[in-house]
């Protein structure tokens, strides 16, 4: 909101004030000042005489005026304004004036000297959309009794300070700058002066008011007859600029000023276009009506409708009708100051596409619904005096029961709650300050809550205030004292953590990347969650985030894309995230392409493929003692779209996918642009819940092992894991470590067959091995390899 | 005896002269071997007078002995030699480049999360986790923000049916950590986690961002607490001379409520760009937890109190690293990640 501190300054005094550290002291209280500006920005304006004016001799629309600034100072200045002449009093900006638009400098304008600038209205910096069309045509022609060399901006009461607060929902009650001013007193600690409203001999009124609904707690309307429409005084109109509404007549004007003065909107009706004198308030209505835009709108049964004549008077506080609008020629008034459900108003509202100011200030919460009869009176006086209105009625409205509001606080409380040690004389300088009532018994305060203060119903809300005013700054520091509690993470939180760290150990990038994601990729990929279920957004920003994603494989292949499309080659990266569906899954998933490592200068580069993925999925089972037997790969489906079928494996524990490693399908690495790039996704969840031995120490081996190594011919379907298997079982566990170091298929080995070479480490923890034992297992190991594998020694 | 004198100089000579390790060899053989001059010379001791022989033997023991004796010293000064000349010859330029180890990185939000979680559990906070897809009730009417409450326009949601949505905040774990509890107190928790809104993307708006909650609950905790420990949290995260300010503020789920600003970490409180020439810096939300809040989710607000705060983790680590693109933390460009593989 905007106020203006002019405006200000009638209720609580605020001129002697530095307009900057006010603002401060206004945020430190919670209303926080945005931004700080003039309402018009000139230096060295000043007022001047136009003694003569003659035609520039080189232009035809230039003048040049010789321009009386002081006794004895008459400047040349040329004009280009088509309304300037002679005897009339300007502003004129000297050299040296510094305007929004620039710094005004002495200067020839086309070989005629000109010692300044005779200026506009619309040069002065105020919002442009306020102005009068005539504020923008043609310099501005100041009173005849305007001092010569006086303050151009003082005399045309523009010297003014706009404050633009930022209010927090709790604190609309401040859109009305009385209230605002009652904060400022607070601040100041200075009394708050409410104005006078002159009471009229009221006349008895013909209105009715009928509220036939709940959402209306109270309704309003008061009749002033013989109003003259005309242009607001220059002060009035100067408010409204000030607070950032457009001057349109004073019976407008005095609509919107008491608005923002007592933060209740005003509506008005012209009397003498309602055939039947009443207001229906009630929902129900289903039509399409015009209303005072001009524009049709269809009216819904749930909106709320002041009715007239049996048709739409006004959508309540939104807009009115165009049957009883006023105009330029109305001259009976009715006024209506309201209080509406903002619930209501705000779906009709939103729905009408038209959250004007009134509409904001009841959706809001700014309306003060105790003081709506003083308002009409207000807006009733501003009309006699400022609109010469001849007749006033009496006020018809709905009974006004507003229950005095209580709320208690004790000493103890506050400073139980704030850490403090204030005494209830601190307290009650606080309450004071804010010009709250109470009373005190037993160090308990009980006070009665102002009625605009809408935001405290209960002594936290107190307590706030106490703080605020007191000073956040005066708050003692302290840690909380309290039963020791131990701080660690639990053990997902852990493995989690260990993974990253692993991870990033192992050379990898941690990404982020958005959750949301489109629903043309929503199951690439997806292997832990149910292909029907998708969890999508109502109104999404846009199709590319409208779903939650099952795999964060998509993911990372767009970083991976984002990554090659900005020269970033070699890409490691993983991300661990919540995946949705009809439950929530922890996913792991890790991708990459190009080289892992290299040596350039010797054109050495490892590059990224299914064993180093298989490698990292490893190194993990490993960190989390998953022992290579409890997991067995298992290569997907032949007809599988996402991944490679030859290079991809399903990764099972106790029978159950718990992740997958592989190269991307050709057609996924097409629709994702990305070239030999590998991923592998692990279900955390199900992963970090599987039981696994507790770490017991192993004594380390005394006695020595042996070394056999055997080079084997089998079928070349044959999986290297069902060698290591055989081997292992026929071994009696003397064999406590065996590495393949060599496969190799083509020449000298039989079509359809491959040589595998394997070093086996034989050793026993209680003896030292002889070669018989050795020989013998050896012998053992090959029978069992030739009868289920049918294996054989390369010869 | 003048010939053993003789040998003796002729050997130590030769020796001197032998240029390898081969060439001291055949030194070694010709002199101290079964055909040396020495053993010649030995010859002549049988015609030699008793007297004579004695000394003539220990002369020519004691020549032996210094030419063996020369022969080692050579040894080893020809071995160090062919040594150095070996290490000079496997030279390498020492200035070719690396094998290239891959150095990975943690996401700098992962950093400053990881810095929070440190800290916090230090003085006893546990890491309390909640969904992303969250419920209404969660997270806004257990906070507080019941339906048509104005504040909800503060924080455009992303609704996923009437009832469910994308969590705003991390806040409604408050409402399952109290809720968990049962009514009993202490409570200790920081919760960090992802939050979305339904903002478009742009500099400094993200549809999806971090945030971390912490929540103190127990019989006597004060604002004065709040105050102190987000003062321990400014420092820990932004240096031992930052300050903070509590500036009053509004939240449904707190009374009362705060921002609150750090000192500028650019400027040191004098007024830079980076701080809008205020001096401060509006780093995250905190207040005492609203009792109507304590008393939704099952604590009583006339035996409990405490407070609540809220951190904005890309906040954190774009004030912390001095970076002004929110989107870079989405965009993952490795030159971007790898600069958070550095610790400290």
């Amino acid at each position: 909101m905007l106020a203006s501190l002019k405006l200000l300054n009638n209720y609580v005094k605020v001129d002697d004030q530095d307009a900057a550290e006010l603002a401060e002291k206004i945020t430190r209280v919670g209303l926080e000042v945005e931004d700080l500006k003039e309402l018009a920005y000139a230096t060295q304006l000043v007022v001047g005489y136009v003694e003569e004016c003659v035609e520039h001799p080189d232009s035809d629309h230039l003048h040049v005026c010789q321009v009386r600034i002081g006794d004895d100072e008459v400047q040349q200045v040329v004009c280009g304004a088509p309304n300037v002449a002679a005897g009339q009093k300007v502003m004129v900006a000297l050299p040296g004036c510094e305007l929004r638009g620039g710094k005004i400098t002495k200067s020839k304008i086309r070989g005629v000297e000109s010692n300044g600038m005779i200026c506009s209205v619309a040069e002065l910096g105020i919002d442009q959309r306020l102005l009068r069309p005539e504020d923008k045509d043609g310099i501005a022609v100041l009173p005849a009794d305007a001092p010569i060399g006086a303050d151009a901006l003082d005399v045309l009461g523009l010297r003014d300070y706009i404050l633009d607060i930022s209010l927090t929902p709790n604190r609309s009650d401040c859109m009305a700058i009385q209230s605002l001013a009652y904060e400022v007193g607070a601040v100041l600690g200075r009394k708050v002066t409410l104005p006078e409203v002159k009471k009229y001999d009221e006349l008895p009124s013909d209105l009715t008011v009928d509220v036939e609904t709940p959402l209306c707690p109270f309704f309003g309307i008061k009749l002033v007859k013989g109003v003259v429409t005309k242009e607001s005084p220059e002060w009035l109109r100067n408010y409204l600029m000030a607070s950032g509404v457009k001057p349109i007549n004073n019976v407008v004007d005095i609509s919107n000023f008491v608005m923002i003065e007592t933060g209740q909107p005003i509506h008005m009706y012209d009397y003498d276009k309602m055939k039947k004198k009443g207001f229906v308030i009630k929902t129900g209505f289903d039509v399409t009506t015009t209303l005072l835009d001009g524009i049709e709108y269809q009216i819904l049964p749930t909106d709320l409708i002041v009715s007239t004549d049996d048709g739409i008077g006004c959508v309540a506080g939104v807009m009115g009708g165009n049957d009883t609008k006023i105009d330029e020629n109305s001259v009976n008034i009715c006024i209506e100051a309201a209080t509406f459900d903002a619930p209501t108003l705000r779906a009709t509202a939103r729905r009408m596409n038209d959250l004007t100011d009134a509409s904001q200030h009841f959706i809001k919460g700014a309306v003060d619904t105790a003081s709506s009869l003083r308002v009409l009176d207000r807006c009733a006086d501003l009309l006699v005096q400022l609109a010469d209105a001849k007749e006033v009625y009496e006020t018809v409205s709905t009974p006004l029961d507003i229950p005095e509001k209580v709320v208690e606080v004790s000493v103890e409380r506050v400073n139980g709650l704030l850490g403090t040690s204030l005494d209830a004389a601190a307290i009650s300088e606080v309450f004071d300050a804010l010009a709250f009532t109470y009373k005190i018994d037993d160090d308990v305060f009980k006070v009665t809550v102002p009625t605009y203060r809408n935001d405290i119903t209960m002594a936290a809300d107190l307590i706030e205030e106490v703080a605020r005013v007191y000073g956040y700054d005066n708050l003692p520091s302290t840690l909380p004292f309290m039963e020791a509690t131990h701080g660690v993470l639990t053990e997902k939180q852990f493995k989690e953590k260990v993974i990253r760290d692993t991870l990033v150990d192992l050379g990898l990038h941690e990404v982020l990347t958005y959750t949301l994601t489109s629903e043309d990729c929503v199951n690439d990929f997806n292997l832990f969650h149910p292909f029907d279920h998708t969890v999508k957004m109502m109104s999404p920003l846009s199709e590319e985030r409208s779903v939650v994603r099952k795999s964060l494989i998509p993911s990372l292949l767009q970083t991976i894309k984002y990554n090659q499309d900005h020269a970033n080659k070699d890409v490691c990266i993983f991300e661990i995230s919540n995946s949705y569906s009809d439950n929530e899954l922890s996913l792991l998933a890790i991708a990459g392409t190009g080289a892992y490592k290299s040596v350039p200068w010797i054109g050495h580069r490892e590059m990224v493929d299914f064993y180093l993925m298989k490698g990292f999925v490893e190194v993990l089972a490993k960190k989390f003692n998953i022992e290579p037997n409890r997991y067995t790969l298992e290569r997907v489906e032949k007809d599988n779209k996402d991944f490679h079928p030859g290079k991809s494996a399903y990764i099972i524990i106790n029978g159950k996918k718990m992740g997958v490693i592989g190269q991307l399908h050709p057609l996924k690495a097409k629709k994702y642009g990305v070239k030999n790039t590998y991923v592998a996704e692990l279900n955390l969840t199900d992963l970090l819940t599987v039981r696994t031995k507790k770490l017991t120490f192993a004594p380390i081996p005394q006695y020595p092992s042996v070394s056999r190594d055997l080079a084997l011919v089998v079928d070349a379907d044959v999986p290297a894991r069902d060698i290591e298997r055989v081997i292992s079982r026929a071994s009696k566990s003397l064999v406590k470590a065996m590495t393949i170091f060599d496969v190799y298929e083509g020449e000298h080995i039989e079509k359809g067959k491959k040589s595998v070479a394997i070093s086996l480490q034989f050793q026993d923890l209680k003896r030292t091995l002889d070669d018989k034992t050795i020989n013998d297992v050896t012998e053992r190991i090959l029978d069992e390899l030739d009868k289920q594998l049918h294996a054989t020694l390369r010869s | 005896m003048d010939e053993l004198l003789k040998i003796r100089e002729e050997a130590i000579r030769r020796i001197k002269e032998a240029s390898n390790l081969k060439d001291l060899n055949s030194v070694r053989v010709s002199y101290l071997g079964k055909k040396s001059p020495i053993q010649a010379a030995m010859k002549s001791m049988k015609t030699m007078k008793q007297e004579d022989r004695a000394s003539f033997g220990k002369i020519s023991n004691q020549v032996k002995q210094e030419i063996a004796k020369a022969i080692e010293e050579m040894k080893a000064n020809l071995e160090e030699a062919e040594m150095n000349a070996r290490l000079a010859s496997e030279r390498i330029d020492i200035t070719l480049p690396s094998n290239v180890v891959p150095i990975g990185s943690l996401h700098p939000i992962s950093v400053v999360k990881d810095e929070l979680e440190e800290l916090f559990l230090g003085m006893g906070y546990e890491v309390a986790e909640g969904p992303e897809v969250e419920t209404d009730i969660f997270n806004f009417q257990y906070m507080n923000l019941p339906k048509g409450h104005p504040a909800r326009d503060m924080q455009d949601t992303f609704y996923i049916d009437e009832n469910t949505l994308m969590r705003t905040h991390t806040s409604p774990v408050q409402a399952h950590v109290m809720l968990e509890k049962e009514g009993k107190g202490p409570i200790k928790v920081i919760c960090p986690g992802k939050v979305y809104r339904r903002d478009d993307d742009d500099a400094t708006h993200s549809h999806q961002f971090a945030q971390c909650e912490g929540l103190v609950i127990d019989k006597n905790i004060t604002m004065g607490d709040l105050k102190g420990t987000l003062e321990v949290f400014a420092k820990h995260m932004f240096g031992e001379k930052r300050e903070i300010r509590l500036r009053p503020s509004y939240f449904p789920f707190t009374e009362p409520s705060v921002e609150v600003d750090i000192s500028c970490m650019n400027c040191g409180g004098k007024g830079c760009n980076i701080c809008k020439g205020t001096g401060w810096i509006e780093v995250l939300g905190a207040g005492m937890v609203n009792p109507h809040v304590l008393e939704m989710c099952g604590f009583d607000p006339e035996v409990y109190q405490g407070f609540a705060f809220g951190i904005g983790l890309e906040r954190c680590a774009m004030l912390k690293y001095g970076m002004d693109n929110i989107r870079d933390f989405f965009n993952n460009d490795l030159r971007f990640l790898e600069q958070f593989s550095r610790k400290g």
